[in-house]
């Protein structure tokens, strides 16, 4: 997958729906975009285009798949934001989360799991 | 017709840039006062933009400023009849300003077939009708674009979708309205901002805002509502913040201006499109959220009686119908007017460059008429000066083949006992224009038969040698609102009041109906 990913919310939100529901239908797929995100048919049709020309998702004989898990392409989106927005710096990406208290300590217990487990694997 | 229509945006305009004016001044008293008074206050602008005529009250503002209304109603800065005008004349500001521009106003042209004021207007109008089509076209094609680009934004809940193609939230829709936000706005920040355009959307601003642009797009020759445009669109925004936060406590307060800030640091893209709005003006509306506390009572009554008031001072036209209503009763003429008015009708008249000429009104007194449009054309244009003889064999030619030629197949130019005399349609349509009012084409047809009309030259023709005016004398008068009835001997003539001039409405002869063509005889 290449590292220039570059999605929109409508893209992002369309993947999620095909995550969530693959094997899926492109007019069952159509319906879903409708109900979730309030879009005509074109709308759909038109974002379902783009994204497989990026040959994140195929659409073959109606039938819609992804390319692409969900986990890679939050990899990719999350490495994007800390190399665009914090030079790269890891740290200084969580430390604008903690600076602003936008973090419960719920979420704070989380994280520190997380790193404590990637420590232990190491 | 389109000059006419032209002409009375133009009036509308310029008194409704008195009433802006009026209004700036306002502003300025209710400062203080809350912003949803001075938001009501453009109200009185709106009115005076799209409506002509208003109910008269002797406090109008325009009485105290020597404004009068025409006999059309509505005031008239431009009198709507000033491309038939002698000497153009405006009365649109101070007496300075106004004699910089009647100086600048060219004159009629008798001679011509249009003046050249008829032209200005008629320019003016085209000009100003392109400019109406080029502001639509914009906004429509920029409401269909931004439609276009909120196409994929997401369904957040109810009428209300998220997007990243903008950074600051509008409502967008006139039926149903959507709220359009931003992504990635913080549960505060989403709260307060939404609470803030679903007061816009109870309020109705998301239909008051695109109307006011229509209104300015008709009026979009007048710089002074451009400026009202933008700070109505302020005073709306910060009407609608006072509304929110008057729901709210002191932190509440401080939340919705963080939030209003926060957004205001990310740059509005949606500032060029005036049939949806966003937010802008951030710091002055933060001063206001931060500023606002509700206003005493007392201080609330006060504001709204000044805005009352001067609300109806500028609503209304002046009664210049207290003298308008003495004059429709009869007024005897005096003396000196009849005598005036018997020397407008001497048959001869001192042109400016001293030679004794036929008077151009005369024309309209050698035949009797009960409407303009009765006129005797043959007799009117007995007299008339004629531009040019006929020389040219062709047209000679012509005449002779017309159905009602008077001389027999076998004549020649030179052995002609009378002369010819040309007049071009142009010419009698604007002398008909300039003194009854009605064109050409308005004409009952009365006389034409006497006359011959060429039409590969579009002119009329006659043949006379002899000379003899119409004339009218008055032995007394009277006035009734703006129609003048002049008595003579012979006739009673009827003129109305036009510009600062008159028309002839008609020439009645008194007694028994004898010999209604020709009062002096043909020739």
């Amino acid at each position: 997958m290449n590292q220039e990913l570059k999605l929109s919310n409508a893209d992002y939100r369309l993947l999620t729906i095909v995550w969530d529901a693959e094997p899926i239908t492109s007019p069952d797929l159509c319906k879903l975009a409708e109900a979730q995100l309030g879009w005509k048919r074109t709308t759909t049709y038109t974002v379902l285009k783009r994204l497989c020309d990026k040959q994140l998702l195929q659409n073959e004989n109606t039938i819609v798949t992804s390319l692409v898990g969900r986990q890679e392409v939050q990899k990719a989106e999350s490495r994007e934001v800390v190399n665009r927005s914090f030079d790269g710096s890891l740290p200084q990406f969580v430390a604008s989360f903690l600076g602003n208290e936008q973090i419960s300590d719920d979420e704070a217990e989380q994280i520190k799991q997380m790193i404590d487990g990637y420590r232990r694997r190491k | 017709m389109m000059e006419d229509l032209f002409l009375k945006i133009l009036n509308m305009s310029i008194t409704a840039t008195y009433v802006l004016l009026a209004v700036l001044v306002l502003r300025l008293i209710l400062k203080r006062a809350p912003k949803w008074i001075s938001y009501a206050l453009w109200s009185l602008v709106l009115f005076r933009l799209v409506c002509p005529v208003s109910m008269s009250s002797a406090f109008s503002i325009f009485g105290r400023i020597g404004k009068t209304t025409s006999s059309g109603g509505g005031l008239e800065h431009i009198p709507e009849n000033i491309g038939m005008m002698s000497v153009p004349q405006v009365d649109i500001g101070t007496a300075g300003i106004n004699t910089v521009i009647n100086n600048a106003l060219p004159a009629a042209a008798p001679a011509a077939s249009v003046n050249p004021m008829q032209i200005l207007v008629l320019i003016g109008a085209y000009i100003w009708l392109t400019g109406i089509a080029l502001m639509l076209i914009y906004s429509v094609v920029s409401y269909l674009r931004l439609k276009h680009r909120m196409s994929e934004a997401t369904l957040l809940s109810g009428n209300i979708f998220e997007t990243d193609k903008i950074t600051s939230p509008f409502v967008c829709g006139f039926i149903k309205p959507k709220i359009y936000l931003p992504v990635g706005l913080s549960g505060n920040e989403r709260d307060y901002v939404l609470r803030h355009e679903q007061t816009h959307i109870s309020r109705r601003d998301h239909i008051i805002k695109p109307l006011a642009f229509l209104v300015l797009s008709v009026h979009w020759f007048n710089p002074f509502m451009w400026l009202a445009f933008i700070l109505m669109s302020r005073d709306l925004e910060m009407s609608c913040d006072e509304k929110v936060i008057s729901g709210l406590d002191a932190e509440g307060k401080t939340g919705y201006s963080t939030a209003l800030m926060q957004l205001a640091m990310k740059r509005p893209i949606l500032a060029g499109s005036p049939l949806a709005f966003g937010e802008s003006e951030a710091k002055g509306r933060i001063k206001n959220v931060l500023n606002y506390i509700k206003p005493p009572f007392w201080i609330l009554i006060i504001a709204i009686v000044i805005a009352a008031a001067a609300g109806f001072a500028l609503l209304t036209d002046p009664v210049e119908n207290a003298s308008k209503i003495a004059e429709s009763e009869i007024v005897p003429l005096s003396v000196e007017e009849i005598e005036q008015y018997n020397k407008i009708f001497e048959p001869l008249i001192i042109d400016v460059q001293g030679n004794t000429v036929i008077n151009p009104r005369s024309h309209f007194l050698t035949s009797f008429y009960d409407r303009p449009e009765d006129i005797n054309l043959a007799e009117c244009l007995r007299y008339f000066p004629a531009e040019k003889g006929v020389t040219d064999e062709a047209e000679f030619k012509a005449l002779k083949e017309a159905e009602n030629w008077p001389f027999g197949a076998d004549m020649t130019m030179e052995r002609m006992p009378v002369p010819i005399h040309k007049f071009s349609s142009g010419v009698v349509n604007g002398a008909l224009l300039k003194n009854m009012g009605v064109a050409l084409d308005d004409l009952s047809g009365v006389g034409m038969d006497e006359l011959i009309y060429l039409k590969s030259y579009d002119a009329y023709y006659n043949f006379t040698s002899d000379f003899g005016a119409g004339s009218f004398v008055c032995t007394s008068g009277e006035k009734q609102g703006d129609i003048i009835h002049l008595y003579g001997e012979r006739a009673t003539l009827t003129l109305k009041k036009y510009g600062d001039s008159f028309i002839f409405v008609s020439h009645q002869k008194i007694g028994k109906q004898e010999d209604v063509n020709g009062l002096n005889g043909t020739g």
